[in-house]
């Protein structure tokens, strides 16, 4: 390289010029590129040119050709002017057009009567007005036939028709349709020479032009058809008659005078006329009845309607005539009026035999399935829509006791029902109504008026268009069915009451019988004490041992008799429990002292065993356990324990358990030890004896006291029982308060005599408090001087009084006699309690005696007992308790001790619960189930939440009916039960309003 | 990318630095066309990316701002070649606002494979137009030039700015305010 040598300026220069070159090469390509560009460019643009061309040229020879088509039209418009001529018309243009088309020839059809009639020819095939050509015949024929323009290219290769130019020098032929409403009315048919000369242009042009004739083709062809109206008219009436002829139904026509005009030939062949008509017509129609008479099973019957027509002149349609060969006719009469003129008579009659026998066929069938029910004793009724009898078949009468003409059109409901079934009948309607069956159960009430079960099964009936038209009802007679469920009922009734006299009975002799055995067991024990020898005390032992299991048994059926019956009631006094099994256990220790066996009273002796309950009841219960423990133990211990497991308004649940460690029970006879007369085997019995009554007798009890009783036990080891009792009070039984107080009889008074002060003042104020008037007597002189003066009614005497005392003033008193308080009634008030005091007063002729300090009810009881006062006693707790024929228990769970909350709440209830009733009873009627069902769902709780549950579980079913319809007519049916239920409810809830008002006012 | 793109910002960088500049940038950069362009040819877009880079980088000045005045460069053009576009016009609104209903589809009638942004107008008022401009070329720099050339067209003063709405700068938003 000379870079070197180069100058700086050089240097430049040269780059400058190699930038240079490198531009120009640049620019070159550059240019090449676009030309190579551009020349695919314009090969694009000379294609699309080409394109573009050729559509050009087209729309070109298009836009000529519609040129020459408006040409062509003007001038076929030009020559029609003005001319209405049909021939002529055809002339112009069938010329015309063979001179424009250089065509072989033209010719002009009309079309009328299924032909092709020639109008106007020229050309080559010359005019031949006689030319007809059939429609549907050839090239023209076809047109004709189709509507629709044809063109035959080359009639040498193709020609589908028969053509009658066989030496046809044409080869195109082109035939259009002259149409006129759609009706093809002319054809212009025309030829060429050449192959395919007639393309879419000629058709177009041809087409307009044919449209263009039509309504002039139209109009002279109308004229022609009035031309031919009066030749038609013949022809209608010829068809008439043949008509008239050719019918089913036998036809006769007489004129005004009776005289007759026409018989067709049904009529001929009914009646068997072989003469002709000429000789029928004009003959008297009564004289012709009287020809043919013969032919009917009843002659006079015919001429009698024949007259009766002809003589009132009146429409009489489907009178059935029947013929001695069995042919049924149906006969009408039909008087002929023009323009209100009579002109004549028509008689029509049809033979019906055929139809007849397939109605009769019908029926039979009908008839075959009823006789099949009212053989089966159902009875079949037909009523309306409005109730209204149609039809009472023959058991159904004989059922009911009515005659069928009796029944129909009356009101079935009014005739058969009782009122109360007329809403349930409303409901069957509306099943009727669409279109659903029922079955159901009744009483009706027969013509005697009696009234008999019946089973209905009600089904609808459709008329001919299928349209419910009433119901059907299958009547079955289940009076006796009912009869024998209401006896059987009384049979049941009559059987219970013979168990329960049964019972009583049991019960009465179970009593009975145990007075002289009581009588036994005394005097056995008795001869105990007399000495005596040794088999003596053998034969007693054997006594007392067989006289105490009768005992034992007589007193477990005693009890079991009377739990059963009923008689059995359980009284309410506070016991402790602990005690009673103390002295329980005192007795059974005394008795087993041979045995080695402890007993335990694990009931701590403090309040938590206190309860309200039967004494009798409960020591039954221990005793028995206790007794039957002992029985099975020969060594070890009974254990008696128990434990309270929870409490409710003021009920307690106590359990106890008695144990022992006797023989034990197998585990499978576990299960039966509690029932009647069940020992666990033959063996035991003998063993141990007993009645096998003891433990039922406690599980009734036990029962009683809402508890059960269950049983375990490991054999050899012992068995514990176990129950549960739940009584009143408890260990929370809340501090009963007694309140008393006395009224006093408004009838005289009493008289105290008492010489202390301070007595006289206690006893005033207890008296003053009761509202007692008295007088008080010092002592006894004073005393028998006020009894002189006064009428009382009790004396209230003290003993010991200086000067007279009490013995001395009642000794008086009950001496004079003359004296009204004679015989009054004396209460002695003694300050001690010894016999011997009480008897002197006794004596002494007083009537009774209270020992000071006496309290105020100790008077209060005195002085009732001589009727001087009423005492009235009413036992209250703190608590409020709901009245038990409420859900007291899950009321207790929702207020707990709230009380005020309760009374909200009845009162809301009380105030809006009507309102919601009233609604649902009124859906019910309505039947709009869904209200039933949300306003139920609505009111379900506000029923659970004042205690009334069983409506509120009705409610819950109530709101079932939405989606089960099955239970909506029950509902329906139930109702006014339900109604009477809630007016109940309502009642009591109010009367609880009351109720707590009053105990919250304390 | 259309090859007038390409004539003309060769001519835009020899009118501003002289062919020198052009004949280095054709020298140094890798172009599949050879740099040889021809307005009606077709060239890869990458082609321009690499002229206007080495462009920024030979003459030190920000590609955003060359972008931005090759856009007044290339308005000048189109006046010129497509005086149609304009002459119905009053103002640069005119034109901006139609430029996605009406010149765009006129030039795609010119040139069927011509991928042109589009502009969306958000809001046009007497003197306020704002439009969101939107191209995977991100030549927003570029349409800002056109902007600004189209209203020195019609004599109007005012501001452009733009807010890139995305991180590529393939959406942007214009406002225009014009003051006369």
């Amino acid at each position: 390289m000379e870079k070197s040598s180069d100058s700086p300026s050089i240097k430049l220069l040269k780059d400058k010029i190699n930038q240079l070159e490198r531009r120009i090469e640049r620019e070159r390509k550059a240019r090449k590129n676009a030309e190579k560009i551009l020349e695919s460019k314009s090969l694009q643009l000379y294609s699309s040119n080409q394109t573009l061309e050729l559509v050009n040229k087209q729309l070109e020879n298009q836009l000529e050709r519609n040129k020459q088509f408006i040409q062509a039209i003007n001038d076929f418009s030009g020559y029609l002017v003005g001319k209405s001529n049909l021939q002529e018309i055809a002339s112009i243009i069938t010329e015309k057009l063979i001179s424009k088309y250089d065509l072989e020839d033209c010719t002009i059809y009309k079309v009328a009567d299924g032909y092709c009639y020639q109008i106007s020819a020229f050309g080559s095939k010359g005019n031949d007005l006689n030319e007809k050509i059939k429609v549907g015949d050839g090239i023209v024929g076809n047109v004709a036939k189709t509507g629709l323009a044809e063109i035959l290219s080359d009639t040498s290769t193709y020609n589908p028709y028969i053509t009658k130019h066989r030496d046809d020098i044409r080869l195109s032929e082109l035939a259009v349709p002259i149409k006129f409403e759609e009706s093809v009315i002319g054809i212009i048919e025309t030829g060429h020479s050449q192959r395919d000369f007639f393309n879419r242009n000629h058709l177009k042009t041809i087409t307009t032009i044919s449209s263009l004739i039509s309504v002039i083709f139209k109009n002279s062809l109308t004229e022609q058809i009035n031309l031919n109206l009066e030749s038609r008219i013949e022809k209608r009436t010829e068809i008439t008659n043949s008509l008239i002829h050719n019918l089913h139904s036998g036809l006769l026509l007489n004129d005004e005078y009776g005289k007759i005009v026409l018989i067709n030939d049904a009529f001929r062949k009914t009646f068997k006329f072989n003469i002709p008509n000429s000789e029928i017509f004009g003959k008297d129609q009564r004289e012709s009845a009287n020809l043919v008479k013969h032919l009917f099973k009843n002659p006079q019957g015919f001429i009698d309607i024949v007259d009766h027509c002809r003589k009132h002149n009146e429409n009489v349609s489907k009178y059935e005539l029947e013929m001695v060969d069995g042919t049924i006719l149906d006969c009408d009469f039909i008087p002929i009026y023009s323009k209100d003129e009579f002109v004549g008579q028509m008689w029509q009659v049809t033979d019906v035999t055929s139809s007849r026998a397939y109605q009769k066929k019908v029926q039979a069938s009908e008839e075959k399935y009823r006789g099949i029910i009212e053989n089966m004793e159902l009875g079949l009724l037909e009523v309306d829509l409005e109730h209204r009898i149609l039809k009472a078949y023959e058991w159904f009468c004989r059922m009911t006791g009515y005659d069928e003409k009796e029944l129909i059109g009356k009101d079935a409901r009014k005739v058969f029902f009782l009122d109360k079934y007329m809403k349930f009948m409303d409901q069957q309607d509306a099943l009727r109504l669409k279109g659903e069956q029922s079955i159901y159960e009744v009483q009706m009430r027969k013509k005697n008026g009696e009234l008999i079960w019946v089973l209905i099964s009600g089904a609808p009936f459709y008329d001919q268009n299928g349209k419910i038209a009433g119901t059907i009802g299958i009547h079955y007679n289940i009076d006796s069915r009912k009869k024998l469920e209401e006896d059987l009922k009384l049979s049941k009734l009559q059987t219970e009451r013979a168990r329960e006299a049964e019972k009583q009975f049991l019960a009465n002799m179970s009593h009975e019988i145990r007075n002289p055995l009581n009588a036994i067991i005394g005097i056995t024990n008795l001869l105990y004490d007399t000495k005596p020898t040794n088999e003596q005390l053998n034969h007693l032992n054997k006594i007392k041992y067989s006289s105490d299991i009768l005992l034992g048994l007589i007193s477990g059926v005693l009890d079991i008799s009377k739990i059963e019956s009923g008689t059995l009631e359980l009284t309410e006094k506070e016991i402790n429990i602990s005690e009673v099994v103390n002295g329980l256990i005192q007795i059974a220790g005394f008795n087993t002292r041979d045995k080695n066996i402890k007993y335990e009273n694990k009931l701590i002796s403090s309040d938590e065993f206190k309860a309200m309950a039967d004494p009798t009841a409960i020591n039954q219960i221990f005793l028995n356990l206790l007794n039957n423990a002992t029985k099975f133990t020969e060594e070890g211990a009974i254990t008696i324990d128990g434990k309270v497991i929870g409490s409710s308004r003021g009920y307690t649940n106590f359990e106890f358990r008695v144990s022992d460690t006797g023989i034990g029970i197998a585990p499978e006879k576990l299960d039966s030890i509690f029932d009647i007369f069940q020992q666990v085997d033959n063996e035991t019995k003998l063993k141990y004896g007993g009645t096998g009554l003891g433990l039922n007798i406690v599980k009734r009890l036990v029962s009683m006291y809402g508890g059960e009783v269950r049983a375990e036990s490991k054999v050899n080891e012992g068995t514990t029982i176990i129950f549960n009792l739940k009584l009143k009070g408890g260990a929370r039984l809340k501090p009963i308060e007694k309140s008393v107080h006395y009224e006093f009889k408004e009838t005289g008074s009493i008289l105290v005599v008492e010489d202390n002060e301070i007595n006289q003042y206690y006893l005033s104020g207890i008296l003053n408090k009761w509202n007692i008037r008295h007088d008080i007597a010092n002592n006894g002189f004073e005393a028998l001087t006020m009894l002189e003066k006064n009428k009382y009614n009790l004396i209230l005497m003290d003993i010991r009084m200086p000067g007279m005392d009490g013995y001395e003033t009642t000794l008086r008193l009950r001496s004079m006699i003359q004296n009204p308080n004679c015989a009054i009634p004396i209460i002695a008030l003694t300050a001690s309690a010894l016999i011997d005091e009480r008897e002197k007063a006794m004596q002494a002729g007083m009537n009774y005696h209270l020992t000071k300090p006496y309290t105020e009810d100790d008077l209060g009881d005195a002085l009732s007992k001589f009727r001087i006062i009423k005492k009235i006693e009413s036992v209250e707790t703190n608590d409020f308790q709901f009245s038990p024929e409420l859900d007291f228990g899950n009321l207790g769970n929702y207020y707990q001790d709230n009380i005020e909350r309760a009374y909200k709440m009845f009162q809301v209830f009380n105030r809006v619960i009507d309102e919601d009733f009233q609604k649902i009873k009124k859906s019910i009627q309505e039947e709009n189930w869904d209200e039933v069902s949300s306003i139920a769902h609505k009111i379900k709780p506000n029923f659970a939440m004042v205690g009334l549950f069983d409506l509120s579980k009705m409610m819950e079913y109530y709101e079932k009916s939405k989606i089960n319809i099955e239970i909506r007519s029950e509902i329906t049916l139930n109702f006014p039960k339900l109604e009477s239920d809630f007016n109940a409810g309502k009642l009591i809830i109010q009367r609880e309003l009351t109720k707590m008002d009053k105990f919250m006012e304390k | 990318m259309k090859g007038i793109v390409f004539t003309e910002y060769l001519d835009f960088v020899e009118d501003n630095f002289g062919y020198d500049l052009v004949d280095r940038l054709i020298t140094s950069c890798d172009l599949p066309s050879g740099g040889s362009y021809t307005s009606i040819g077709s060239y890869e877009f990458s082609e321009l990316v690499q002229l206007l880079t080495k462009t920024s980088e030979l003459t030190g000045k920000d590609s955003d701002y060359i972008l931005q005045k090759f856009g007044w460069h290339l308005f000048g053009v189109f006046t010129k070649a497509y005086p149609q576009f304009f002459t119905a016009a009053k103002s640069s609104f005119d034109i901006l606002s139609t430029l996605d209903d009406k010149i765009h589809p006129e030039v795609l009638k010119l040139y069927p494979d011509a991928e042109l942004p589009r502009f969306e107008i958000e809001k046009m008022e007497e003197n306020v137009l704002v439009m969101i401009y939107r191209s995977s070329r991100k030549m927003s720099d570029f349409a800002e030039g056109l902007i600004e050339a189209s209203m020195s067209h019609f004599n109007e003063k005012g501001t452009v700015r733009t807010k890139q709405l995305d991180q590529n700068g393939e959406v942007v938003r214009f406002t225009i305010n014009k003051t006369s």
